[in-house]
């Protein structure tokens, strides 16, 4: 046997080993207070194991059992010390290998498979069986040691564990204090979310916990109750419960500081499509954290929504005075200015539009910020019937950009300023006249940024079509370049919301990634075959979309996998084979009911006849 | 069963700086490269008490799983393999380290 591996066939019990070890010979000096420890340790005696290992010499050949043992001993209490110790083991040290058996120990999920039977059972031991955890036998186990011990951390563990036992509420308060009504109420409340109740009944166990908080004067506890329930809705009912309107409104007014409910408050007004409300929730958190950035950024982003543009620029002033690198306010104040000189424009207030886009040709600083302040600039002097300045202004917007994307600017600016036909006409030609070149090399940075601003025309409820239509060669002919998958993703979902469903299945088919299909583009392919209605979907597609499903999860694509998801389910949805009959059921019902009030007859008498009419057959007479 | 302030060896009504400072001494005893299963455990106690309202939400809803209590009792009375287990484990290791795995 190699000699390094002496030390730990002597503690193995090798007798062989052990009857050629000469007496003078530090393995058999040292090995007494080896076996002592080791002795120790398997007999629960901790103290002893540590004065015993205290005897082994530093230089001993057993040295390195003394990082084994005290690794051993820090189970389960503190794995973090125990691997610490493990790692003081050289690699060349006998000890190397159950030093690997008990790292299995430390490990999370614990990973036993590559070892043998001996050391599996050794662990085995340590960790004890693991059977199925039963609360009431858990519950007896604590009982007794915190009433043998009196500890105060034993004795909350008792009462944390009654969330888990509720029955041991009288035997926990015989050997204790009495608990609170406010504490049982708590305890029934964790319970019952613990044991997945029905949704109400946890619900409503938090509800009457939370009121009582409120009752004792306790605001910051029955804000965190209110925090909860939102918690719980969002993930049972969704975000457009109006239960939820009900308890953020609660938290709210418990606590005016919590920013977060503000802002749940006022998403929950934007999903109900309550641009008021929206606004006016955020005013009264604005009462309350005037110079909180969040809340700031979200009233501006209101006020921009609602058309409020003076407000807007007013609310991301104050935000950027706060964070002056803010590029995102710094863009919304463009726009705020941008779309406030719009409205004057078409108000005929010339003098007060040039103004706004003064303010936000100070703030452009990115060439395409600039070029879109300068052709609003152009339309100004357009309006204002100075047709030669405003054409010098557009000039100057597209030396600023690639061609074609300021032409394109120019163009979509035409459409949202609803410039008389002729005008616009005249904007789109020239723009036409600029892509019939463009076309021979398309560019394609520029294509990405030419659809946002299509796809921001029709969230104004523009139609961008004549835009689309003009640039559709341009597109075609750009879907040939070499498209990385993250592009091609983005270029397809901008297409897909504008209904270009051509141009989609195009960008998909035309790129050599399609061969590997994946599961975006084939998602992509799908919903732009079906031009985004879920009923036109067929079998092979759907069985496509699965095997694309599939895939994402394998590769944890979360993102494809949700929207793949969600379109088989509206597939599903439209396979229905009734659509939504229970208003004319309501109906139906109630003219039964007359019927069966005029007549006499129980009215499931009368719903069978008019079934078996309906059927084309009678009742049999017995 | 270690509480986040254990955890992070704070007292129960320290403030959000003093937890922030233990955090942060946490993790330079354990860094992530070093130990990130124990760089994991520091992190998770301090988001569960970073804060007033998360130390609120840790009170009132945290609700300790089954195998912590388990774990605690195991602590309370710790399993011990016998020696001829610890022996025959030892062996095994041997006969390993002879033969090759």
């Amino acid at each position: 046997m190699k000699d390094h591996l002496l030390p730990l066939a002597c503690l193995a019990g090798d007798k062989q080993t052990l009857k050629s070890l000469p007496d003078d010979s530090p393995l058999r000096q040292h090995l007494p207070h080896a076996q002592a420890a080791m002795t120790a340790y398997c007999q629960g005696d901790d103290e002893g194991m540590r004065a015993a290992l205290k005897q082994i010499p530093f230089r001993s050949p057993y040295k390195d059992l003394r990082w084994l043992l005290s690794a051993l001993a820090c189970y389960p209490a503190d794995p973090g010390k125990g691997r610490e110790l493990l790692n003081k083991i050289p690699s060349d040290s006998p000890f190397t290998c159950p030093a690997q058996v008990v790292t299995a120990l430390f490990q999370t999920p614990p990973e036993t498979r590559k070892s043998g039977v001996a050391a599996r059972t050794f662990l085995a031991a340590i960790r004890g069986k693991r059977d199925q955890a039963k609360p009431k036998r858990i519950f007896a186990k604590l009982l007794s040691e915190a009433k043998k011990t009196k500890k105060p951390t034993l004795i909350k563990a008792v009462k944390d564990f009654l969330a888990w036992y509720p029955q041991g509420t009288k035997a926990y308060e015989k050997a204790f204090d009495p608990l609170p009504e406010v504490e049982k109420l708590h305890i029934q409340a964790l319970h019952l979310e613990q044991s997945a109740a029905y949704p109400d009944q946890t619900y409503n166990a938090w509800i009457d916990l939370g009121r009582t908080y409120d009752r004792q004067g306790d605001l910051a506890r029955a804000a965190a109750v209110c925090r909860h329930l939102v918690q719980l809705i969002e993930t049972e009912c969704g975000p457009g419960d109006p239960e939820l309107e009900r308890v953020l409104n609660n938290l709210v007014s418990l606590e005016p500081g919590d920013r977060d409910a503000w802002l749940k408050l006022a998403a929950f007004y934007q999903h109900m499509d309550d641009q008021k409300a929206r606004g006016r929730c955020l005013d009264d958190a604005l009462k309350h954290l005037p110079e909180e950035p969040r809340i700031l950024e979200a009233a501006a982003e209101a006020a921009i929504d609602r058309g409020a543009f003076k407000k807007a620029a007013q609310l991301t002033r104050k935000l950027l005075k706060l964070d002056p690198i803010n590029q995102q306010a710094r863009r919304r104040l463009i726009r705020a200015h941008l779309n406030h000189a719009r409205k004057q424009m078409k108000r005929a207030k010339y003098d007060l539009a040039r103004k706004e886009l003064e303010a936000a040709q100070a703030l452009a600083k990115e060439p395409f910020e600039q070029a879109e302040v300068l052709v609003a600039q152009g339309y100004l002097e357009s309006f204002a019937s100075l047709m030669e300045t405003g054409d010098r202004w557009f000039d100057q917007a597209c030396n600023l950009l690639p061609v074609p994307l300021g032409e394109w600017l120019v163009a979509a600016e035409a459409l949202r300023c609803q410039l008389p036909g002729k005008e616009c006409k005249r904007q789109l030609k020239k723009l036409r006249l600029i892509l019939d070149t463009a076309v021979m090399r398309p560019d394609k940075s520029v294509v990405p940024e030419m659809l946002d601003l299509a796809r921001q025309l029709q969230l104004e409820d523009i139609d961008p079509t004549p835009l689309l239509q003009a640039g559709n060669a341009y597109f075609k002919k750009a879907c040939e370049r070499d498209w990385t998958l993250a592009e091609l993703e983005h270029a397809c979902d901008l297409l897909l919301a504008l209904e270009r469903f051509q141009l989609v299945r195009d960008f998909v088919r035309k790129s050599p990634l399609w061969k590997q299909r994946p599961p975006s583009l084939v998602y992509f392919d799908i919903a732009a075959k079906c031009r985004g209605v879920a009923g036109n979907i067929n079998l092979s597609d759907v069985e496509r979309l699965e095997a694309a499903l599939e895939e994402a999860d394998k590769n944890r694509m979360n993102k494809w996998a949700d929207r793949i998801f969600a379109l088989l389910g509206d597939y599903d949805r439209s396979r229905t084979a009734f659509g939504a009959p229970f208003e004319e059921m309501a109906e139906f019902e109630a003219e039964v009911d007359k019927i069966a009030e005029e007549t006499g007859i129980p009215p499931q008498e009368i719903m069978a006849q008019i079934i078996d009419k309906l059927l084309g057959g009678g009742r049999k007479k017995q | 069963m270690k509480s986040p302030y254990q955890c992070l060896a704070v007292d129960p009504d320290a403030s959000d700086e003093q937890i922030r400072q233990a955090y942060l001494a946490k993790v330079k005893d354990f860094p992530p490269e070093r130990d990130p299963e124990q760089f994991r455990i520091i992190q998770q106690a301090y988001e569960q008490i970073k804060d007033q309202k998360s130390r609120l939400a840790y009170e009132l809803f945290h609700v300790p799983a089954l195998e912590e209590f388990e774990q605690l009792l195991n602590e309370l009375q710790p399993r011990r393999p016998s020696l001829s287990q610890f022996r025959a484990m030892l062996a095994e290791c041997l006969k390993s380290k002879r033969y090759g795995n």
